[in-house]
C-alpha cells in the first residue's frame, strides 16, 4: 500500500473510533428527542374535562422538523386507551378532527394556528420561550441543557382541560402574559 | 497534495457516518425516554447548539431584561429609551439622538455595551455620557438585558457600573421545518413628528436559515411639556441587518451576521443651544458590524459545549463643528475605529452540578482620527489633528472562568475570575513639546463570587461581591494639547480604575407576583482624573521659553489614577397579578454617590425614580395600561455637574407624569397599540440632559406579521 494510503487507512481507522466512542458516550438524548419525550407525557398527563372521545388520539404538528421526526416512532402508543396518531398540518383548516396541536414556531400560520387551537378548545403546545405565556397551554423551553415545561393553567382551563399533578409537579405555572 | 485531498474526503465521510449515527441513536431512545417518570425527565441534560442561558431567577445577580414583544407593545422607538424603564437605569439624554444609561451611578465608558456579546466599547469611548447605545437598531431586537452591578468577570473592562447586552432576532432553526414569513411595523409620533417604519424577513429551507430586515426612521424637533418646541433635535435614521444560520448537524451551527444603521443630522443640542458653536453636527454617525459565529454542543464529555465568534465592527462619526469664536472656519472631524474581535467560550457540566464556563477573548482596535479645516470665506482647506492620535491602537486579550455550583436544591454559588492584558500603543510624539509615543502594558486580575440560597419555596436570598475594573484606553492616555484653560499631556503609565462591589438582596415568588429588592455598595479607586503635572520640568507651556508664566500660557495637567469614589443604593421591582385580568408592576431606584477624593456628590447621580403600571386585560384581544413615571429632584451636585451647561447650579427638578396605552389584536397576524403619553402635559427633563422629555404626545403603532 502507498504512503498516502496508509495515511489514509490511519486516519479513517482514527475517524471512525471516535465516531464509536462517540456514539458510545452519546448517552445524552438530543433537544428534539427529549422534547418529543415531553411532549408525549404532557398528552398523557392532560384531559379535557368531562369528555370521553373515542378513536386515535390525534396530534397535529405544525413546523416540528427533527421532533416531529422523534414522534413518529411513539406512533401507536396508547394514550389513555386510544392510539396516538401524528398528522402534519400546515393551516389551520386542518385542525379539525385533532385533540392536540404541537406549534413548532409561532411566525405566520403558527400564531394562526394558535388562535384557532384556542377558539376550539385544542390542547395547544409550543415550542418555545412565551408561547405559553401568549394565549398557548404548555410550551417546552430549553435552559441550561434542560428542557423546562411550562403550562399556562388560565388557557389550560379556559380551554375545558386539566393537568395531573405529576405534570404540575415539575412544570413551571406562567400565566398570560400582561403587555 | 492528492493525499490531502484523500485526508480530507476520508474525514468528511466519518464525520457524516458519526452525525448518520447519532441520528438512528436518536430515533430509537425516544421510546425509552417517553416511559421515564417526569421527575427523571427534567433532570436529564440535553445536547443543544442554543447558547448558555438560564433562567432569570436562578442567578443570584441582579438582571434586568426587556423583549420584542414589549418593545413592541409600548412602541419605544429606540434602545435607550427602551432599557430607561427598566429596574436600576437611568437615561441621561444630551440630545434627541443620543441616550446614555446611568447605571449604579455609572455612565458612558463605565458601563459596557454589547451585541450578542460582541463589546461594542471600544478604545475611543469617552469618560462622560455617549450616544452609542442609540447606534442599534431597535427592530431587530430580540431581548435587552441589564446586569446591575460590575461584571468584569465575564465580560472585562468597562462591566463597571453594568453591562447591557443587546440580543438580535434569530434566524430560526432550520432543522424544525421550511418556513417563511415576515412582518411590517409602522409607527409615528405626534410630538416629535416622527415617523418610521419596518420589514423583516425570516426563513428555512433545508438547513439554511436566515432573518433580516430593514427600518427607515425620521423625526423633527422634539416638542417639549407646555408646548415648547426644541430646536437642534431632529435626525433621521436608516438601519438593516441580516443573519444566515447554517445548520451543520443537530448539535452544530455557523451563523454569519451582519447589521448596519446610520443617522443623518445628529445635532448637539446642549452646545448649539448655549452658543458656544454654532454648528455641532453629526453626519453621519453609525455602525456597521459582521460577524461569524461557530457552536457546538456535541464535544464529548470534557467539553459540552463550544462557542467561536470572530466580530469586525467599525463604528463611524463625521462631525462638523463651527465655533462661535471662529465662524469662518468649518471642522471637520472623522472618527472611523475599526475593531476586531474573537471569543472562544467553552462550557462544561462537572458532576452535573456545576456548569463551566471559561474561554478566552482579543479585541483590537485601530483609529482613524482625521481632521479638516474649511475657511468658509476664502474655500480653502487644512489639515489638523483628529480628536485621537491617527493610527494608534488598542488591543486586549483576556482568559475567564466561571462556576456554577448547585451545592443542593436550595443553594447555588458563582464564582468566577479573569485575567485580562492590554497593549495601548498612541502615536503622539510631537518635537514641540518633546512629548513622546504613549506604549503601555496595563493587566487586570478580577474575581468575583455570588450565592442564591432559597429559604423558602417562595422567598430567597442573594448576596455577594465582584471587582469590576475599566482599563485605559485612547481617551485617557494620548490626549495632548490645549482644551479650554488647560493644556494635557499623555500618560504611559496609566492603571486600570478598579471596583469593589457589594450586593445584597431578598426575593419574592408566588404564581401570582414576583417581588425583589437588592442593595448595592460600590467602592471605586484608582479612577482616572486630570491632575496638575510638569512638562519639560514647569507646570505651565513655556512657549516664549521665558521660564515665567505669562498670561496667555496654560497649565499643564496629565491624566493619573487619583479618583476615589463609592456608590449605594436600592433597586427594587415587582410584577404583581392581581387576578386573571389585573397586573400591577412598580420599580423604584434610589443612588447616592459620593466622590471621596474632594467629599463633594459624586457626578450625574440619579434622583430617586420609579415607575408603576397597572394593566387590564380582560380578554385575548384587548389590553389596556396606566402608567405612572416620577422622579425627584437632584440637588447633591458635584463641581463638574454645577459647570455643565446641562445640569447647572439650580440641579434638576423633581417630575411626575402619566401615560394611558391601549393595545387591539383582533387577528393572530395583525396589532394596533396606541398611547398618550405625558397626559398633564409636562414640562421636564431626566438629571444630566440637554433636553426635555417629549410633551403630551400620541404615539400609534400597528404590526402585520405574514
Amino acid at each position: 500500500m502507498s504512503r498516502s494510503g496508509n495515511l489514509v487507512l490511519s486516519v479513517r481507522t482514527g475517524c471512525f473510533l471516535f465516531a464509536v466512542a462517540a456514539v458510545c458516550f452519546a448517552l445524552t438524548p438530543s433537544e428534539y428527542s427529549l422534547k418529543a419525550a415531553y411532549l408525549f407525557n404532557i398528552l398523557r398527563f392532560t384531559e379535557r374535562s368531562g369528555t370521553s372521545a373515542t378513536g386515535d388520539y390525534v396530534l397535529a404538528t405544525y413546523s416540528a422538523g427533527l421532533i416531529e421526526g422523534a414522534l413518529t416512532d411513539l406512533q401507536g402508543t396508547p394514550i389513555r386507551g386510544r392510539r396516538l396518531r401524528i398528522r402534519t398540518i400546515n393551516t389551520e383548516s386542518e385542525l379539525d378532527g385533532c385533540d392536540a396541536v404541537f406549534v413548532g414556531r409561532l411566525t405566520g400560520r403558527g400564531s394562526r394556528i394558535l388562535v384557532r387551537a384556542q377558539s376550539t378548545g385544542i390542547l395547544s403546545i409550543g415550542n418555545e420561550a412565551g408561547f405559553a405565556a401568549s394565549g398557548g397551554m404548555a410550551a417546552l423551553v430549553l435552559e441550561s441543557r434542560r428542557v423546562v415545561v411550562e403550562v399556562n393553567a388560565q388557557t389550560l382551563t379556559a380551554g375545558g382541560w386539566r393537568a395531573s399533578s405529576h405534570l404540575l409537579e415539575v412544570a413551571r405555572i406562567v400565566r398570560n402574559q400582561a403587555p | 497534495m492528492r493525499a490531502m485531498v484523500l485526508l480530507a474526503i476520508a474525514f468528511a465521510l466519518e464525520i457524516f457516518g458519526l452525525q448518520a449515527r447519532a441520528f438512528a441513536t436518536e430515533d430509537t431512545e425516544v421510546k425509552h425516554l417517553a416511559g421515564l417518570d417526569l421527575i427523571r425527565l427534567k433532570e436529564i441534560p440535553v445536547i443543544s447548539a442554543a447558547r448558555h442561558e438560564q433562567d432569570q431567577a436562578k442567578s443570584p445577580r441582579s438582571i434586568s431584561i426587556i423583549t420584542a414583544n414589549e418593545i413592541r407593545l409600548r412602541n419605544f422607538r429606540n434602545v435607550p429609551e427602551a432599557v430607561a424603564g427598566l429596574t436600576g437605569v437611568f437615561l441621561q439624554q444630551t440630545n434627541y439622538a443620543g441616550g446614555s444609561p446611568i447605571i449604579r451611578g455609572m455612565v458612558g465608558n463605565r458601563v459596557l455595551i454589547m451585541i450578542n456579546g460582541i463589546r461594542l466599547n471600544n478604545g475611543t469611548y469617552r469618560l462622560g455620557p455617549n450616544q452609542y447605545l442609540n447606534t442599534i437598531d431597535i427592530n431587530m431586537v430580540e431581548r435587552i438585558e441589564v446586569l446591575r452591578g460590575a461584571g468584569s468577570v465575564l465580560y472585562g473592562s468597562d462591566a463597571f457600573g453594568g453591562v447591557i447586552n443587546v440580543i438580535t432576532k434569530p434566524a430560526p432553526d432550520a432543522l424544525m421545518g421550511r418556513e417563511f414569513s415576515g412582518d411590517a411595523h409602522l409607527r409615528v409620533g405626534s410630538a416629535d413628528g416622527s415617523g418610521s417604519g419596518h420589514v423583516g424577513v425570516s426563513g428555512a429551507v433545508s438547513r439554511l436559515s436566515w432573518t433580516g430586515g430593514y427600518s427607515q426612521e425620521g423625526w423633527g424637533d422634539l416638542r417639549g411639556g407646555r408646548g415648547e418646541k426644541q430646536l437642534y433635535t431632529g435626525y433621521s435614521q436608516q438601519g438593516a441587518d441580516l443573519q444566515l444560520r447554517y445548520a451543520l448537524g443537530s448539535n452544530q451551527s455557523l451563523v454569519l451576521g451582519a447589521m448596519r444603521l446610520r443617522q443623518a443630522d445628529a445635532l448637539r443640542t446642549d452646545i448649539l443651544n448655549a452658543g458656544t458653536d454654532l454648528e455641532y453636527r453629526w453626519n453621519p454617525q453609525g455602525r456597521d458590524i459582521m460577524y461569524v459565529q461557530y457552536s457546538n454542543s456535541s464535544l464529548g464529555k470534557l467539553v459540552d459545549a463550544l462557542q467561536i465568534t470572530a466580530a469586525y465592527q467599525r463604528p463611524i462619526e463625521i462631525l462638523y463643528r463651527i465655533a462661535a469664536t471662529t465662524p469662518s472656519v468649518e471642522r471637520r472631524y472623522v472618527d472611523a475605529t475599526q475593531g476586531g474581535n474573537l471569543t472562544i467560550q467553552l462550557s462544561s457540566r462537572w458532576r452535573e452540578s456545576h456548569i463551566l464556563t471559561y474561554g478566552f477573548e482579543a479585541n483590537s482596535d485601530w483609529i482613524t482620527s482625521l481632521r479638516t479645516d474649511l475657511d468658509l470665506n476664502a474655500g480653502s482647506m487644512a489639515r489638523g489633528k483628529g480628536n485621537y492620535p491617527d493610527g494608534s491602537r488598542f488591543s486586549s486579550a483576556s482568559l475567564f472562568f466561571q462556576d456554577e455550583w448547585d451545592w443542593t436544591r436550595r443553594l447555588r454559588t458563582v464564582v468566577g475570575l479573569r485575567h485580562d492584558r492590554f497593549r495601548i500603543l498612541g502615536h503622539v510624539s510631537d518635537p514641540m513639546t518633546g512629548v513622546t509615543d504613549v506604549d503601555s502594558s496595563p493587566s487586570a486580575l478580577t474575581g468575583s463570587a455570588y450565592l442564591l440560597y432559597d429559604l423558602t419555596p417562595t422567598v430567597s436570598v442573594v448576596g455577594g461581591i465582584a471587582q469590576g475594573f475599566r482599563a485605559p484606553n485612547l481617551d485617557d492616555s494620548t490626549i495632548l494639547g490645549g482644551a479650554g484653560n488647560r493644556f494635557e499631556i499623555p500618560n504611559s503609565s496609566l492603571e486600570p480604575e478598579r471596583s469593589t462591589n457589594f450586593e445584597a438582596g431578598l426575593r419574592f415568588k408566588t404564581g401570582r407576583s414576583n417581588i425583589s429588592v437588592a442593595y448595592f455598595e460600590d467602592h471605586y479607586r484608582d479612577l482616572i482624573d486630570r491632575a496638575p503635572a510638569l512638562l519639560n520640568g514647569k507646570s505651565f507651556v513655556d512657549s516664549n521659553g521665558n521660564g515665567i508664566k505669562d498670561g496667555k500660557e496654560l497649565d499643564v495637567y496629565q491624566r493619573r489614577n487619583i479618583g476615589r469614589a463609592s456608590a449605594r443604593g436600592l433597586e427594587t421591582e415587582s410584577i404583581v397579578c392581581l387576578n386573571d385580568h389585573w397586573t400591577w408592576s412598580f420599580t423604584a431606584t434610589w443612588t447616592y454617590g459620593t466622590d471621596l477624593t474632594i467629599s463633594k456628590p459624586l457626578s450625574r447621580i440619579p434622583p430617586l425614580n420609579g415607575v408603576s403600571r397597572i394593566t387590564w386585560r380582560p380578554n385575548r384581544t384587548f389590553w389596556i395600561e396606566v402608567a405612572g413615571m416620577g422622579g425627584g429632584s437632584q440637588r447633591r451636585l458635584s463641581p463638574g455637574d454645577i459647570t455643565d451647561v446641562r445640569i447647572g447650579p439650580a440641579g434638576t427638578a423633581g417630575f411626575a407624569t402619566g401615560t394611558l396605552r391601549a393595545g387591539l389584536r383582533r387577528t393572530a397576524l395583525a396589532g394596533l397599540s396606541v398611547a398618550w403619553e405625558n397626559i398633564t402635559d409636562s414640562r421636564y427633563r431626566l438629571h444630566g440632559s440637554g433636553i426635555d422629555r417629549p410633551g403630551s404626545s400620541l404615539v400609534m403603532g400597528y404590526e402585520r406579521a405574514f
